[in-house]
């Protein structure tokens, strides 16, 4: 029964191991950029589930309420703005991608290093 | 009078769920894809009215329901444009739906028609005709779900009258 | 109970459209299963009693990014044609790292825990603190805002200098090409004008989607807001419109030197509101001087830096659609 609390941690660590396997195992850049993006979200999954308390409601103080339990606020701060932060380099590694296909006609990293090693 | 709010919004919200089950439930089954949104559409407009519903009786006479007609009110508009869009796009795309004059042609892999409705479809084409489209008319500030036609070839099934 | 089956539901669903991802070979199938993952997602932070985060992940996890990763597929390949795995180095790798960490969490507390450590440094003192110094009902937006400013100063930076790569890369110079000319119908056109129901559906929703934007940004203190989403809202609604009649039209609405100015814009007012916090007396993002009343200053100066916040994000958003939207003209 201890382990369906820590159910939570166990699903991240799943999750962070599908986004590596998606950007170690397949060639494709933009498979891999989707792949970096689960793992991203594995992580806010962790730093989120560390904020809940139980019994407690969103850290939003109501007027007249008194002895209210709410989560912990701070995850959440560092987790929105993260959350904004990934979609930025996201789109920044996505351009990339689109300068590499117009330059090398494809975007699958094996034909990319061939190409480059020949002369 | 509580009772009675209690008995009715239960009443619906169970009916709600079962809609949502059954549209579930239809695109799993459906052989194709027009008849998979058909079975989805129902997801969209009457699993989620009735919840809604629903769930506005139990607000009372707070400003909670009329955010709940807001919202109603915005998914009734949009998720039959998206069918729409979606059924538009499949159509140019050269999904046909079945017809009944083609020649004794058959979904690969299926048995003829005469046995009824069709066994559960490979998973690849299962995923496809789960896929979501980013609502070009269905975009909603909370993201919203629905359909997006197959990119195979065009696909002829026939449906042969037994 | 309830609501501990239908979080084990959720976190069971993550996994399995994790690994759907992970199998398809299409990516406008991965693509597609990527905003599912958002959406999901975002339940799931509801569910752990996240307001904002879950508002921020599904308008931007389920928005934002499907359109960019789209914008960016029209432009490169549809298929994924790795080769098969050829060596087990991977699988080992994922499987070590996946084992390390499982260990590693049999330690941690249980979820919903009172007592860990977590809830006890810094976190009460934010609680008690923000009726007395801040008075804004949303603590996760005094925090951002207020307490933790430098660190989303930051932040809005990051967002700003992303907008600047994708600029230089995706740049604003026409490719080689000939151009589509407005009006003619090619399959290839970008815009959906030819069909009526989208277009008129889609145009009436724009104003309402703005409007829920604004609605989120000047709300932030009182309830799941702030300038993140809003920026975010903002810029699908614009998005919508520009998917809907056209890149030009898009182009004539909001025009580029106009979004390009409000991504400079918001960084500017940002960094404007510290240092002008400098200069009347206090310190550095300070914002407690900036009235006559310390409570009352807080309330202006997180006013301030939120419309900030919210026009880079909008800016930012909507300059990164047009980008990789022009590039495909040919």
């Amino acid at each position: 029964m201890a382990l369906l609390g820590l159910y939570n941690y166990f699903v991240f660590a799943v999750l962070l191991m599908i986004g590596l396997y998606c950007v170690l195992a397949r060639t494709n850049i933009v498979k891999s950029l989707i792949g970096l993006s689960i793992f991203q979200s594995a992580v806010f999954l962790l730093y989120i589930s560390m904020d809940k308390v139980d019994g407690g409601t969103a850290p939003i103080i109501q007027e007249g309420v008194e002895n209210q339990v709410f989560a912990n606020p701070l995850p959440q701060v560092l987790i929105l703005t993260a959350i904004v932060v990934g979609i930025s380099t996201t789109a920044l590694a996505l351009a990339v991608a689109v300068r590499i296909k117009e330059a090398y006609g494809t975007i699958e990293e094996d034909k990319i290093q061939e190409m480059d090693r020949e002369p | 009078m509580d009772i009675l709010l209690d008995i009715a919004s239960t009443v619906l919200l169970v009916t709600g769920g079962f809609f949502v089950f059954v549209g579930g439930f239809g695109v799993m089954r459906m052989p194709e894809l027009y008849t998979r949104m058909h079975a989805a559409s129902l997801t969209d407009t009457g699993g989620a009215a009735l919840i809604l519903v629903g769930l506005m009786l139990q607000g009372g006479f707070t400003l909670v329901p009329l955010k709940l007609a807001a919202i109603f009110l915005f998914l009734f508009l949009t998720s039959p444009t998206a069918s729409y869009a979606l059924a538009n796009a499949a159509l140019l795309s050269g999904v046909k739906p079945p017809c009944r004059n083609e020649t004794g042609k058959t979904f690969p892999g299926e048995p003829p028609v005469a046995d009824g409705p069709k066994q559960s479809k490979s998973s690849a084409e299962k995923r496809t005709a789960n896929k979501t489209v980013a609502g070009k008319a269905a975009r909603k500030p909370a993201g919203k779900a629905t359909r997006k036609p197959a990119k195979k070839a065009a696909r002829k099934p026939a449906r042969k009258k037994s | 109970m309830m609501t501990i089956v239908f979080s084990l539901f959720l976190l069971t669903m993550l996994v399995i459209v994790a690994v759907a991802i992970l199998r398809t070979d299409n990516l406008f199938t991965a693509v597609m299963l990527s905003g599912i993952f958002s959406l999901i997602m975002a339940a799931n932070f509801f569910v752990l009693d996240a307001a904002d985060v879950a508002l921020t992940e599904a308008v931007i996890g389920a928005g934002i990014s499907t359109v960019l990763f789209l914008g960016a597929l029209a432009l490169t390949a549809e298929h994924d044609h790795s080769p098969p795995v050829g060596s087990w180095v991977p699988l080992v790798t994922s499987s070590a790292l996946g084992g390390v960490i499982i260990f590693a969490t049999l330690q941690a507390p249980r979820l919903g825990d009172p007592n860990a450590i977590v809830h006890k440094h810094v976190a009460p003192w934010y609680l008690e603190n923000t009726p007395l110094l801040i008075d804004v009902p949303n603590v996760v937006t005094a925090v951002l805002a207020s307490f933790r400013g430098y660190d989303t100063l930051g932040e809005v930076f990051v967002v700003f200098t992303a907008c600047i790569g994708v600029m230089s890369l995706l740049g604003r110079v026409r490719p080689r090409g000939e151009l589509i000319e407005e009006g003619e119908f090619d399959k290839r056109t970008d815009n959906l004008r030819h069909h009526l129901i989208p277009r008129v559906v889609g145009k009436m929703l724009v104003p309402f989607i703005v409007l829920f934007g604004l609605y989120v940004q000047f709300h932030g203190d009182f309830g799941p807001g702030g300038g993140f989403q809003a920026g975010a809202l903002v810029a699908a609604g614009i998005i919508l419109y520009s998917l809907v009649e056209g890149g030009a039209r898009g182009r004539e609405l909001v025009p580029e030197w106009f979004s390009g100015m409000l991504v400079a814009l918001g960084a500017f007012t940002y960094a404007a509101v510290g240092v002008a916090c400098m200069v009347m007396g206090g310190r550095f993002l300070d914002y407690s001087v900036l009235s006559h009343d310390p409570v009352h200053g807080q309330h202006l100066g997180i006013l301030l830096i939120e419309a900030g916040v919210g026009m880079t994000v909008a800016g930012v958003m909507i300059t990164i659609f047009h980008a990789f939207s022009r590039r495909g003209i040919r």
